[in-house]
């Protein structure tokens, strides 16, 4: 008997006589055995069984062994490619390209939340950036068919109240007016337009023309339906002409 | 072939990521086949064996990779997958022979070096095999009286024949502390049993530690 021998004997008699095995460990507990995650009581169990456990202790060691590059280096290479080719033939579209997802991590609520109010404000604001920009290009483009209303014609007086009623129709999507001061002419003009009921809706200053004319383009988006009062001042505010203006409803 | 120094946590998010690519999961198969014939050659299957083995291996990893948790080891995760291949087919084939007898995966090993029972060799007198069946029963008392890590370390190096990073490894030690263990376990025995017993403690064989 070899010097070594009579202890492995006596060992082995001692292992097989406190063998209780139990059952084998699961893969996930034994992984979890060799990262340390199990309880300090499920781990000793683990251990006594690796002890007493051929199998499952070359098992374990293998799994070191799966993160070596070297391990089994060049084993199985007569049947690689065939066995690459029946993996490609096993997945359901014959080749490994089938696509694979992986869920997207879901945000924060709040984040949800905030990005969904940005969502909606952005949107807000294109449309209204949008619509501000018809109407300028509305405003800068020429309209062939634009309603002109003289309000000299006729209808104006002095400081007094308006005789008659220049009216706009519903259909006019712009409009000029022509006002001609009857008076000195100046450099000069302001010109206020105000409801009915009160109320200031335009007010700016304005140069007469080299006949003397003052030319105003509104828009109805301006100047929604109802009675208006035009009213032409001086530099000094003083009043000079008024008169009457009507936007038709639709 | 796979590019060896790619990291494997960079080819799973690139098949995570979108549609999996097949020459991704190529450098996946490049990297681990040949360690999964190896680790299931390991486990006592022919070579037809085996390569079914690993083929159903990969397709697990194939159906699986999106669940995969990019945090975990992708190792800890393919040894899972290998084992419950391996196991599957264990009872896959024990079912198939279910009117056999099982034996028990250890039986093997009992019967080559397990606890000896043959009968003292025929040249030897009654007298010398009590001698010896007395010194065998010393010494196992003597062994169980060590502390349980350091029984654990001389079971796995004397019985197992292991090295010292496997009794490491399979007791979660350093190498370091295992080689001191089986430094204690032998002085001690020597101590315990006396110098009769010399020739049956020899000296720890030499091997580096790491």
């Amino acid at each position: 008997m070899s010097r070594n021998q009579e202890l492995k004997d006596a060992l082995g008699e001692l292992l097989g006589a406190r063998r209780d095995l139990g059952s084998h460990p699961d893969p996930e507990e034994l992984a979890a055995y060799h990262d340390g995650e199990l309880s300090a009581e499920r781990q000793r169990q683990i251990q006594d069984h690796l002890v007493a456990c051929h199998e499952c202790a070359r098992l374990l060691l293998d799994l070191n062994g799966l993160t070596d590059p070297d391990f089994g280096a060049g084993v199985g290479l007569e049947g690689k490619e065939a066995v690459w080719q029946r993996l490609r033939e096993e997945t359901p579209a014959g080749s490994l390209v089938v696509p694979i997802r992986q869920p997207a991590p879901s945000a924060p609520r709040w984040l949800q939340a905030l990005a969904a109010s940005l969502l909606v404000a952005t949107l807000g604001l294109s449309l209204w950036v949008a619509s501000l920009r018809r109407t300028v290009r509305e405003l800068a483009e020429p309209e062939p068919n634009a309603v002109v209303r003289d309000l000299n014609s006729g209808t104006a007086r002095g400081a007094g109240s308006p005789r008659s009623v220049t009216t706009v129709p519903s259909e006019a999507r712009s409009f000029i007016l022509i006002l001609t001061p009857r008076q000195q002419r100046r450099d000069e003009y302001r010109v206020v337009i105000e409801r009915s009921t009160g109320g200031a809706v335009w007010s700016g200053r304005l140069e007469p023309n080299e006949v003397g004319s003052l030319t105003l383009r509104l828009s109805r988006r301006a100047l929604p339906p109802g009675d208006y009062q035009v009213r032409l001042l001086g530099e000094g505010s003083e009043p000079i002409e008024k008169y009457a203006l009507r936007i038709e409803s639709p | 072939m796979a590019d060896a120094s790619e990291p494997v946590q960079e080819i799973i998010e690139r098949l995570q990521s979108g549609p999996a690519r097949e020459e991704d999961f190529r450098r996946l198969f490049d990297l681990y086949y040949s360690r999964l014939v190896h680790f299931f050659s390991r486990r006592g299957f022919s070579p037809q064996d085996c390569l079914d083995l690993t083929q159903e291996t990969f397709l697990g990893i194939y159906k699986g990779i999106a669940t995969f948790r990019r945090d975990a080891r992708f190792e800890t995760w393919l040894f899972k997958i290998a084992t419950n291949a391996y196991r599957k087919r264990l009872r896959w084939g024990a079912a198939e022979k279910r009117d056999a007898l099982e034996v028990p995966l250890e039986a093997g090993e009992e019967t080559q070096r397990g606890p000896r029972s043959d009968p003292p060799a025929s040249g030897a007198s009654a007298g010398e095999g009590m001698l010896l069946e007395e010194r065998s029963r010393l010494l196992r008392q003597a062994v169980e009286r060590l502390p349980e890590q350091m029984r654990k370390c001389l079971l796995l190096r004397v019985y197992r024949e292991m090295k010292y990073r496997e009794i490491a490894s399979l007791l979660r030690l350093s190498p370091e502390t295992v080689k001191v263990h089986l430094f204690q376990a032998r002085r001690r025995l020597r101590e315990e049993l006396g110098p009769y017993f010399d020739d049956a403690i020899p000296e720890e064989p030499t091997e580096g530690v790491a």
